[in-house]
């Protein structure tokens, strides 16, 4: 095999991988920061519950 | 004026000057009298091997900060490190095998090398689980932390193994009695990708700690809102 497809496929590993992994982190983040949201919103209407109460 | 960076700029930054430096290394250092061309996998190959040491070095100074003092900075930072570390050897083990098919003959073989590297991945792949499986906060910090020590007592073991024992893998070219082997232009080339490389790192361990913080406060919101929720039953 054409020693140039070895190096394609080594950086092109790596490549994917890098995005792969920063994707992933990218991913977390956001569903971390829609669930902290979601639980700041369901706190305050608890507060507003039991206010009313 | 206050500039302020958020941690995906550094990133898109790191990732934008590794690949120039990628681009560099292929394209603009001449080719290797003996190897041809496939040599320029090592400004990959090594970069990341070096990296994977370099975070197992942080690893250890976050490690023994925790044993010694104890603290937060271990909770947040430590697991982010190991996985950066994880992703790195798995890196550098990849692309060495894509290297050692044309220039061994093999993709794979139980050299010292090799199998002491294949090792380092699984004691970083060990730490993950080790993180993951227990429930008391301090166990965990502290078996971790035992771990993340004999991570870094791995790295000498790796770098020496091809003195002390006959391998197929190359001796030091780099840090040798008597100097580098490698010309001036592929040096040059070599240190641009591993700063890259260790930029990249740093700014993925940023990025990954920042998450493990937000995630530390969702638990703490969730707790909260669980006492709360108890309170008003009662």
């Amino acid at each position: 095999m054409n020693p140039i497809y070895f190096i394609v496929i080594a950086y092109g590993t790596a490549l994917g991988a890098l995005i792969g992994f920063w994707f992933n982190s990218i991913k977390e983040r956001q569903n971390l920061l829609s669930m902290l949201k979601g639980h700041t919103s369901t706190q305050q209407s608890h507060r507003e519950e039991s206010q009313n109460a | 004026m206050d500039i302020q960076l958020r941690p995906s700029t550094w990133m898109l930054a790191s990732c934008i000057l590794l690949i120039s430096s990628w681009i560099y290394g292929l394209f603009f250092v001449p080719t290797d009298i003996h190897q041809g061309e496939v040599y320029r996998i090592l400004f990959l190959h090594v970069s990341c091997a070096i990296s994977a040491f370099s975070v197992s070095l942080v690893l250890f100074i976050f490690s023994l900060q925790y044993l010694i003092k104890g603290g937060e900075l271990f909770s947040n930072w430590a697991m982010p490190t190991a996985e950066v570390g994880l992703f790195l050897t798995v890196l550098t083990l990849a692309t060495g095998s894509i290297w050692g098919k044309p220039t061994w003959g093999v993709w794979w073989t139980w050299d010292a090398r090799l199998t002491t590297t294949f090792i380092l991945a699984l004691m970083y792949a060990g730490f993950t689980v080790l993180w993951n499986a227990n429930d008391s906060v301090t166990a965990r910090n502290k078996s971790c932390a035992i771990l993340g020590i004999l991570i870094f007592a791995d790295v000498p073991i790796i770098y020496k193994s091809v003195t002390w024992w006959r391998t197929l893998h190359q001796p030091p070219s780099i840090l040798r009695t008597g100097g580098s082997t490698m010309s001036s232009p592929m040096l040059g080339a070599l240190l641009f990708s591993l700063v890259c490389m260790i930029l990249v790192s740093a700014a993925l361990i940023t990025y990954r700690a920042k998450n493990r913080q937000l995630h530390s406060k969702l638990e703490q919101e969730l707790l909260e809102l669980e006492a709360a929720s108890l309170g008003r039953e009662t």
